[in-house]
């Protein structure tokens, strides 16, 4: 039997994710595959923690905060993640549902988050597999 | 009909799917579920990317999580928005 190359893992990173990195911050389940994966996060996430990092609630420098975004890659939001979203979401926490559209979408392999209620409601939603960090 | 953009890669999984579902050659079923796609290119699998997320990580120090705060989607939003 031939051998198959073993393609990298897409991981997706919630904000609160990518928060605690930039913060300093181990994060167990994610340092375990980084060199087995691409990472990526989605251009909401980035809209959220660029915002949060200019008010000074991320402790990092602005070299840390580009070399971080260097290093992964920043995926679309359009209008179908933004309208599904609404009705996978229920109306609620529209902005989860969006993440997890994105991740879905680009056919991701796992999304890491910190977000409990998040996890809770997705978990069991399609192919994504969901970490919940601890 | 909304259109979605969906990945190259994506469309191929989902075509698998939609082709198991039906058990006829039904080729009109297919073309409608493609034409309402706008298909885009997957990021290129860039291994010198990875390795520098790899790179990131061995050339920053990082402190214990232990006692650090989990912050929650809802109180990230609270922070930013001030709610």
């Amino acid at each position: 039997m031939a051998n198959k190359k073993k393609s990298l893992n897409s991981i997706f990173l919630d904000a609160n994710v990518i928060v605690k990195v930039l913060d300093g911050f181990e994060v167990p389940e994610l340092f375990e595959f980084a060199d087995t994966s691409e990472i990526y996060t989605s251009a909401v996430c980035f809209n959220i923690i660029a915002y949060l990092w200019e008010i000074g609630k991320i402790d990092c420098s602005k070299d840390e905060f580009n070399k971080f975004f260097a290093s992964i890659t920043l995926l679309e939001v359009g209008e179908y993640e933004c309208f599904q979203a609404l009705e996978i979401s229920n109306y609620k926490d529209i902005e989860d549902g969006i993440q997890i559209l994105c991740a879905q979408n680009n056919s991701m392999d796992m999304l890491l988050t910190y977000d409990k209620k998040m996890f809770t409601k997705y978990h069991n939603n399609g192919s994504l597999q969901m970490i919940l960090c601890k | 009909m909304l259109t979605k953009t969906i990945t190259a890669k994506a469309l191929r999984s989902n075509l698998r799917e939609v082709i198991m579902d039906i058990d006829t050659n039904n080729t009109d079923y297919i073309l409608e579920y493609v034409k309402g796609l706008k298909v885009k290119i997957s990021p290129i699998r860039d291994l010198e990317k990875k390795s520098k997320f790899g790179n990131y990580l061995k050339t920053r120090k990082f402190k214990s999580s232990k006692n650090s705060k989990n912050y929650t989607n809802d109180e990230l939003r609270k922070i930013a928005y001030g709610q």
